[in-house]
């Protein structure tokens, strides 16, 4: 017990226990495992006993759009905690509602033919019902669930968004049923492979992964930009100082909703063009991914949220193929989940402030 | 009365660029009292931390009774028989009165799952030990505490009895050295007046070395076999008090910079309801 | 919520338009959604009152009642006079009705004009539906209804608030009562059949169902008469402990524990296969629940993988003594080898899963062990593990629980594996009561309160952790393996994520860190409701259990986060008559008069002076 390690200044704990060799252990097994997937995949890959050179490159491209998606749903997640210190639970089903209404009006615009005649300004009007479903239902999570709950610890309004998340769903299967309902299919210039820079990328990943970016550039000219933003980060750092600063915390932290409400309209969107499959399911799953993702960026930092869609989305996409597989794991590609929540394990384990580094208030680090 | 208990040699710790602490040496011997005075930000509390196993020191070497206990984790410390008050009081809100002090007996007892699910003689034994031993400690503080009070959950409580019940919880993990951090503040006259001579009983009495961060210079005064003063991370006196108040370097940390210091003393509650603490 | 500033002076009781028009919307709100997801139409099958009254309607109107009950609710703030609750704060209620009524209204007037083209989209709006709210009258009919229900609902609502406490007790016992005994109609049925009892339970019930007219009123008078009965015992306890005489308490407890012996007894062999089936869910998640309550309740770990300890019993059990063909390895052994073997596992799991997790704060382990949970489940269904494991198709077979000379099957015999279940539930209501109340109990609580403190006081906090994790996962892996034993098999789906936050349902409603609180939440909720894959009393609750809990759980966090049976306190005093204790301390400090004695306090032997 009388070990007086060089620990980092600030750390807790300094003996060395039991507990932190079963960690290192486990670190180091992680670590030999994976680079054991990987250099034994390097050497199938040199070999040409494995994917293909173009087929890895469209899992990553695949993995890229999803990621984008990931990273959009994330910045939902990264601007609540940064804001309000907890984890949005039911952002998933923000998301999900906004891409079950999108497909009511997608739906509805192909009956009346919008959809084929002009289906820019049909996937337009498709976005303003999933970026509105979303924010609203966002906004409305935050009044009715979250504002009594201001300033309690840490778990309680966690336990409560995930009340608000079964709520939610359950509420979309009841209105809608359990069905799985298929967008309609868009037209072929949109899914058509395109040469770009001689590799050929789906259309609809290359909207998506497009999209993403621009919105999140705006997203950060907003928030670093105006006085809004400003006053975002202000609450953010601390709600009783940046009210006595005359900022308006109730509609600030309001205005965190809306953005992350909209942010998640947009990856509904993202969702359509890539899966068209909705059912009142497909916010959990995506949800707790890109939670993932906000972690991995390190939570409350926007940039790095979006950075951590992409890199989740990729891992996840070619972790089957390029660790899983050569650990002579079979059907490997039913792991991609596996993949996705081990990345999360992982990145808790060894760097919980995120590959970034968090951007949280004083009040919220711990 | 004069074998170190405690000797703290070139203890450094930095947060970023500030150097909490600057190289500071401190012996304590058996059965003193020693007060760690100095302005706000002076490194007191953070000294506290270091010495208690809350944070880990950059370097420097803390032997508690012939063995270096620094970046020991907080609970090998309080095993060792070093125990802790809080500045900013924080008791378990949850649990009643008894409850909390007898959470401090968990260091000095030893049954484990299994002898708790068979209730085994020797467990129920312990039990009993660990209610005896709380309900001792309670008592030192007369009769505030005791009788009704046990069952009461600790938020029922007043200020000054929370400050009561938090040294009372030290008490429990059976120290040779408490550190209390202000352990009068937010006190009125009387209530301080009552603990500075319990101060003095914890030694005379239970046998505790007693090192405590203290603003006021009344009970550091009247207590303190000798002063230490901290400031911007460095000790710069030590000494009786007598020394200490006459040393310039002392004057000049506390009236060097009056308007800091006159801002302490208008806001002391103020302090203390900010929860300030240096970590 | 407008709270109306009244003159200090002349407080004069106002309708709070405000607070009628909010509380009256979501009201509205919520009625619409029980018709909109389909909810109201299927307890329309179920009659409470044969012929008047069914549990579809019944919901309808509980909705206003409990939102005119809390629109009739006015902040009594300390040292702000407020006029004495009255006839305007039943305005209150009654506008916050016509305001839900009118909402609801509208809505009825959007379904029978275009829900025939909303349908493709909200799937639950059927003509049936549309007949059910304007009985087959036309709208106007349905109109009338629609917005005079919740009207007089909440003026109801707001005058049992308004009413003297005793006459609201009993309006609300006869509601909850008649409500009871409707819902529960097969389980008191089959307790009067079996004491010989049958044509009295066939005078309070329909042939088709429901309560009849005579039974609602026998019911009603009896809840009345209840009501009454215990406001005057809880009167008479409370003077006599005003005296000081608490009576015995350990002839109390005994008196308490013979009753609920007895009851675990007797019961079982009162009810039908059904309401015992039901009630051995009731048990498993309650043994699972209190596990739960002791990671979460008592050390303050929000584990929401739960449920991979749970599957880790079952899979454990069901592996070892099912005679599976397609598995690699299925030794056959009895239950009473499998069973410890399980827990032995789910012990290794949960030093597995919980050292990594123990050093992270409280809302990234919940994640984390999510997600963990989550890579259980994948794997279990991966073709990895299907040699195994089963994948998909999971292990069938598991016999029954041997029991000396015979067997016990929950298939064949549904009482005789309650009752096991039930001595698996006292052995570890006795387990969790044991760690609650020693020093492991009291560490765990301390971390729960305060962890840096809890470190300061000697608690070696992660290994402290780390127990508790474990004691939960036997918890689970105990219920685990009943449960594979009772559906003699197990599968995937009964392990999906959503038991965990089921279970988490459970011990929050219930109410956290006491454990009669967690089994009280355990009955309600998986007793009527269902648990996450078995059926409650109600079938037509099993669509909707998910949406209630999720409501359930946010409500409960905003209305009651103690929960519904939360630990009482042994004595409740407030801070203010503390300081005034402590200042006339500071007068007569040293003074010889024994407060502690004059407060009439027990097992204050204690007096010695240090």
């Amino acid at each position: 017990m009388s070990t007086t390690a060089a620990a980092p200044p600030g750390a807790k704990s300094g003996a060395t226990t039991w507990i932190d060799t079963f960690l290192r252990v486990f670190r180091i097994a992680a670590i030999l495992i994976i680079a054991f997937g990987l250099i034994r995949f390097t050497i199938d890959f040199i070999a040409g006993d494995t994917i293909s050179g173009s087929q890895l490159l469209d899992l990553i491209v695949a993995g890229l759009a999803q990621g984008a998606m990931y990273g959009l749903i994330a910045l939902g997640y990264s601007m609540v905690y940064g804001v309000l210190g907890f984890i949005n639970f039911a952002h998933g089903e923000v998301f999900m509602a906004g891409a079950v209404t999108g497909f009511v009006v997608a739906d509805a615009t192909f009956r009346s033919g919008l959809w084929e005649s002009a289906f820019l300004a049909a996937l337009f009007l498709v976005l303003l019902a999933a970026v509105g479903t979303s924010t609203i239902t966002a906004v409305l999570l935050e009044r009715i669930a979250y504002r009594p709950l201001r300033g309690a610890p840490r778990l309680i309004p966690l336990i409560t968004s995930i009340g608000a998340s079964f709520f939610l769903q359950n509420l979309v299967l009841g209105l809608v049923g359990p069905a799985s309902r298929s967008y309609p299919s868009a037209p072929d210039w949109m899914t058509d492979q395109r040469d770009v820079f001689g590799l050929a990328l789906s259309g609809s990943r290359i909207t998506v992964i497009v999209l993403a970016l621009v919105s999140m550039y705006v997203l950060k000219r907003f928030v670093e930009g105006t006085k809004t933003g400003r006053a975002m980060r202000a609450v953010a750092e601390d709600k009783e100082i940046a009210a006595l600063m005359g900022i308006d915390v109730d509609k600030t932290i309001r205005l965190v909703f809306i953005v992350g409400g909209i942010m998640a309209g947009i990856a509904a969107i993202a969702w359509a063009l890539l899966f068209r499959q909705v059912s009142y399911f497909v916010g959990f799953i995506p949800g707790i991914k890109a939670f993932t993702a906000a972690v991995v960026g390190g939570i409350g930092n926007l940039g790095g949220a979006m950075v951590g869609g992409l890199f989740l989305g990729t891992v996840e996409s070619v972790g089957p193929a390029t660790i899983l597989d050569p650990l002579g794991i079979p059907a490997a590609s039913q792991l991609r989940n596996l993949v996705a929540f081990g990345v999360l394990v992982l990145v808790l384990l060894f760097k919980p402030a995120g590959l970034f580094g968090e951007l949280l208030g004083s009040e919220d680090r711990a | 009365m004069s074998t170190p208990i405690l000797e703290v040699e070139q203890l450094a710790i930095a947060f970023g660029g500030l150097k909490a602490i600057d190289n500071v040496d401190l012996t304590v011997n058996e059965g003193e009292i020693v007060s760690i005075i100095g302005p706000n930000g002076a490194g007191k509390t953070t000294f506290f931390n270091c010495i208690t196993g809350l944070l880990t020191p950059d370097s420097g070497r803390i032997v508690f009774e012939g063995t270096d206990i620094a970046g020991w984790s907080a609970d090998a410390v309080t095993r060792q028989g070093l125990a802790r008050t809080f500045q900013n009081v924080r008791l378990f809100p949850d649990l009643t009165i008894l409850e909390n002090v007898m959470v401090g007996r968990h260091g000095r007892t030893d049954k484990g799952l299994f002898s708790a699910l068979f209730s085994t003689p020797a467990f129920r034994k312990e039990e009993q030990e660990i209610e005896e031993h709380a309900k001792k400690v309670l008592a030192f503080f007369g009769k505030r505490l005791v009788g009704y009070r046990f069952h009461q959950k600790a938020t029922v409580l007043s200020y000054a009895n929370r400050r009561r019940l938090e040294i009372a919880r030290a008490m429990a993990t059976e120290p040779r050295l408490i550190c209390l951090d202000e352990p009068v503040a937010g006190m009125n006259p009387m209530e301080t007046a009552e603990l500075t001579g319990l101060i003095q009983k914890l030694r005379d009495d239970w046998g505790f070395t007693v090192v405590m961060i203290e603003h006021d210079m009344n009970v550091v005064g009247e207590v303190s076999d000798r002063v230490v003063v901290l400031d911007h991370g460095v000790k710069i006196a030590e000494g009786d008090y007598e020394d200490v108040s006459n040393d310039p370097n002392v004057i000049e940390a506390y009236l060097g910079r009056p308007a800091e210091d006159a801002t302490h003393k208008a806001h002391t509650a103020d302090e203390l309801l900010h929860n300030r603490e240096e970590a | 919520m407008s709270t109306t500033v009244a003159p200090p002076a002349a407080p004069a009781a106002e309708v709070d338009l405000g607070e009628a028009r909010k509380v009256g919307l979501n009201t509205g709100v919520g009625m619409i959604i029980v018709c909109a997801v389909g909810m109201a139409l299927t307890f329309n099958n179920r009659a409470i009152i044969a012929e008047y009254l069914s549990m579809g309607w019944l919901t309808l109107g509980l909705l206003p009642l409990v939102g005119g009950w809390l629109a009739a609710r006015r902040e009594q703030l300390e040292g702000v006079e407020t006029a004495p609750p009255g006839p305007t704060d039943v305005a209150t209620a009654t506008l916050a009705g016509a305001f839900a009524g009118g909402l609801f209204g509208l809505f009825l007037i959007i379904l029978s004009t275009v829900g025939d083209s909303l349908r493709d989209v909200f799937v639950q709006l059927s003509p049936q539906l549309l007949d059910m709210l304007t009985f087959e009258r036309g709208l106007g009919v349905g109109l009338a209804v629609a917005i005079l229900l919740p009207v007089a609902m909440a003026a109801l609502g707001g005058a049992v608030r308004v009413a003297p406490p005793r006459v609201g007790r009993a309006v609300l016992q006869v509601i909850v009562w008649v409500f009871g005994f409707g819902v529960l109609e097969s389980v008191v049925v089959s307790i009067f059949e079996s004491v010989g009892l049958g044509a009295f339970a066939e005078s309070l019930y329909a042939q088709r169902g429901g309560l009849t007219i005579v039974g609602t009123l026998i019911v009603a008078a009896a809840a009345i008469a209840v009501s009454t009965l215990t406001v005057t015992m809880k009167r008479r306890t409370a003077d006599r402990q005003a005296r000081g005489d608490f009576g015995n308490i350990k002839a109390q407890r005994v008196r308490t524990y013979g009753l609920l012996l007895a009851a675990a007894i007797v019961l079982p062999m009162l009810f039908d296969r059904s309401v015992n089936d039901m009630l051995i869910n009731v048990v498993i998640f309650g043994i699972m629940a209190m596990g739960l309550n002791i990671v979460i309740g008592l050390t303050g770990m929000l584990d929401l993988g739960y449920v991979a300890f749970f599957a880790v019993g079952a899979y454990t059990t069901a592996v070892l003594t099912a005679p599976a063909t397609n598995l690699a390895f299925s030794p056959e052994l009895s239950f009473w080898l499998a069973l410890p073997v399980a827990v032995l596992l789910a012990v290794v799991a949960g030093v597995i899963i919980g050292t990594p997790v123990i050093r992270l704060r409280g809302d990234y382990l919940a994640i984390v062990t999510l997600g963990f949970a989550a890579i259980a489940q994948v794997l279990v269904l991966s073709d990895w593990f299907a040699p195994v494991l089963g994948g998909p198709q999971g292990v069938r077979d598991v016999p029954p629980v041997p029991l000396g000379f015979t067997e016990v099957s929950a298939t064949v015999d549904p009482r005789g594996f309650l009752w096991l279940s039930l001595a698996f539930l006292a052995l570890m209501i006795y387990v969790a009561w044991r760690l609650q109340h020693s020093r492991l109990g009291r560490a765990w609580q301390a971390i729960r309160e305060d962890e840096t403190v809890a470190e300061a006081m000697g608690i070696n906090v992660g290994a402290m952790k780390l127990l508790s994790f474990c004691v939960g996962a036997v918890f689970a892996a105990l219920a685990g393996g009943l449960f594979a034993a009772k559906v003699s098999s197990a599968f995937p789906t009964s392990f999906e994520l959503l038991v965990s936050v089921l279970v988490l349902v459970v011990v929050i409603v219930g109410g956290t860190g006491y454990v009669p609180g967690v089994l009280l939440g355990s009955l309600v909720l998986v007793g009527v409701l269902g648990g996450p894959t078995t059926q409650g009393l109600l079938a037509e609750f099993a669509q909707y259990k998910l949406l209630i809990y999720g409501a359930l759980l946010v409500v409960m966090m905003l209305a009651k986060p103690e929960g519904l049976l939360p630990k009482p306190e042994k004595s409740r005093e407030i801070a203010r008559e503390e300081m005034d204790q402590d200042a006339w301390f500071d007068k007569n400090v040293g003074g010889s008069s024994d407060v502690a004695a004059e407060r009439g306090a027990a097992g204050s032997d204690t007096e010695e002076q240090a």
